[in-house]
């Protein structure tokens, strides 16, 4: 699957391209999200403005991702729509995530922590 | 309506219940809970009951009543264990969201399903296995539960 990533301060902003964050692209979202921590990103910004769909292989991905930091880092999520907004309410995940509006929320709060 | 067991298809079958939901008096929200629940359970049905071997058939059949919906999911591979559908199972979703190790990354599609639905049923007769998912209409019962959920 397509990701875009740019950094913003000290924050790695990853948009996935899909509109669709589904069973079929799960496990490839996964791995690249895990290659990405591996490799030193600590604080990540997971933009999901362009996903219109995302079904529980893809929540579980994205905890699995949370997971991998294990503790160590911040993985935040922005850009929710209000039916993608509505899985994580559904499955309590807006209180296992920092949830925030916009990318630019995201990283002024990721900024505030470190102050 | 079909599709072969392969997950690329799923959104099809999605895409085909968000339309079909569209058409009734549920919100657009609503309509979107709904296909991800067929999506869950066409999952299921794909990666459990036929080991994601591809050629198999899974049959969406997409009913609206004048006070409900209701979505069957039919496939012909192995049975799910019925006490995943036991009103007293505990839900995966049910964890504490401070403890890292416990926050679910799978079996969250069947929890989705109940919690989204107002009736879930499950039968098995002579190989073929039927997932009901039932979605009233009208009635208070159903946005009641959700706001309590």
């Amino acid at each position: 699957m397509q990701l875009d990533q740019r950094r913003a301060g000290d924050a790695l902003i990853v948009t996935p391209l899909e509109d669709r964050l589904d069973a079929r692209v799960a496990a490839d979202f996964k791995e690249r999200m895990i290659e990405l921590i591996a490799s030193g990103n600590t604080v990540i910004v997971l933009d999901l403005s362009k996903v219109e769909f995302i079904d529980s292989s893809g929540l579980g991905a994205i905890v699995s991702s949370l997971k991998r930091m294990g503790g160590r880092g911040e993985l935040v999520v922005c850009g929710l729509r209000e039916t993608t907004m509505t899985l994580f309410k559904l499955t309590r995940m807006d209180r296992v995530f920092q949830v925030f509006d916009s990318e630019q929320q995201a990283v002024s709060a990721l900024s505030g922590d470190k102050g | 309506m079909a599709i072969t067991s392969d997950l690329r298809n799923v959104p099809l079958i999605g895409q085909a219940i968000q339309r079909l939901c569209s058409l009734t008096p549920l919100s657009d929200v609503d309509a979107h809970q709904i296909a991800l629940c067929v999506v869950e359970a066409v999952n299921n049905a794909i990666v459990h009951a036929y080991g994601r071997e591809a050629e198999h058939e899974v049959q969406v059949i997409f009913d609206q009543h004048s006070d409900r919906l209701i979505v069957q999911i039919c496939d012909a591979g192995q049975a799910m264990d019925p006490k995943h559908l036991a009103p007293q199972t505990s839900s995966p979703l049910d964890f504490d969201p401070h403890c890292l190790e416990r926050i679910p990354e799978r079996g969250m599609g069947l929890a989705i399903i109940r919690k989204t639905m107002d009736e879930v049923t499950y039968t098995t007769s002579h190989g073929r296995n039927i997932l009901t998912l039932t979605r009233f209409l009208t009635s208070c019962q159903s946005s009641i539960k959700r706001s309590e959920g």
